[in-house]
């Protein structure tokens, strides 16, 4: 008792360099356990063999609101159709989907324009069958300038995947076109 | 802790951590819940730390053997201490005394 109290007082130090290495070796095997999370899910992710692909069914402009110059720029309200299956993309290392819904135009000014109109945070597999028609958008449809009028605008479904441990990334469906009017309404 | 419980401790919680890890792994894996993984992992490194931390006994079976005591070398001869000067003094004024009653 007396000596293991003597060799206690002598090596204190020791304490912490142990709690330390076990410690750090510990968050170590955690960044491996993390990797290999990943890599169980990576075939699923990357759509290698017969998995099941998220599907979107439908997204389509519904109706548009109204077409107008606002304080000098462009701006149209609109609503739209969506119905989507996100369920495959679902395993044990995503966290989260952050869907939205992507409008991309080409104007005279820019070659690309990129505009969120709607989104939704999905984070359960129940969640991931989305179905609504005539929904209206979150986040206007705002151009730069004013060359919203005449053009083609493509709708996509983005969903984000937000993992547990590794990397984001991102897929999208396909594009559904349409045309906004020649003049303000 | 001596040298042999160092290794030993060492050894323990190096295979303990991944041996938890591992079995936490797979049942996470078949429940499709990396909480679980993690919780498996969590408790394997909160044993590790109670069993390799603390200086147990089982760490202490090989103490390390130190050399015997060297003899202390052999102290110098006595110097004169406070009470031989008084002593010395004590004389000196002695011998004063004397000397004046002999002028007398």
């Amino acid at each position: 008792m007396l000596l293991s109290l003597e060799s206690g007082t002598r090596s204190m130090h020791t304490y912490w360099v142990r709690l330390n290495a076990v410690f750090f070796y510990g968050l170590n095997v955690l960044l491996g356990l993390a990797v290999m999370t990943w890599l169980s899910c990576l075939q699923q992710d990357l759509g290698f063999g017969d998995y099941p692909q998220p599907v979107i069914h439908k997204i389509k402009m519904n109706d548009l609101l109204s077409l107008r110059s606002h304080g000098g720029v462009d701006r149209a309200l609109l609503s739209f159709d969506l119905a989507a299956d996100l369920r495959p993309a679902f395993h044990w290392n995503l966290k989260q989907l952050f869907v939205f819904v992507l409008a991309e135009y080409e104007s005279e000014s820019n070659k690309l324009n990129q505009v969120i109109l709607w989104d939704k945070i999905v984070e359960t597999e129940e969640d991931a069958q989305m179905a609504t028609d005539n929904a209206y958008i979150k986040y206007a449809l705002v151009d730069q300038g004013n060359e919203l009028r005449n053009t083609t605008v493509n709708l996509y479904v983005v969903w984000d995947h937000m993992p547990v441990t590794g990397r984001l990334f991102m897929n999208r469906g396909k594009g559904s076109p349409f045309e906004l009017p020649p003049s303000y309404r | 802790m001596d040298y042999k419980g160092q290794k030993l401790a060492e050894l323990l919680y190096t295979y303990l951590i991944v041996i938890f890890g591992v079995i936490a792994w797979i049942f996470g894996y078949f429940k499709q819940s990396f909480k679980v993984t993690f919780q498996g992992w969590l408790a394997g490194l909160i044993f590790c730390m109670v069993l390799c931390v603390p200086d147990w006994p089982i760490y202490n079976r090989n103490p390390v053997e130190w050399l015997t005591e060297i003899p202390p070398p052999k102290p110098k001869p006595a110097k004169s201490t406070g009470e031989e000067d008084k002593a010395v003094e004590k004389d000196k004024a002695v011998e004063k005394k004397k000397t004046k009653n002999r002028k007398r």
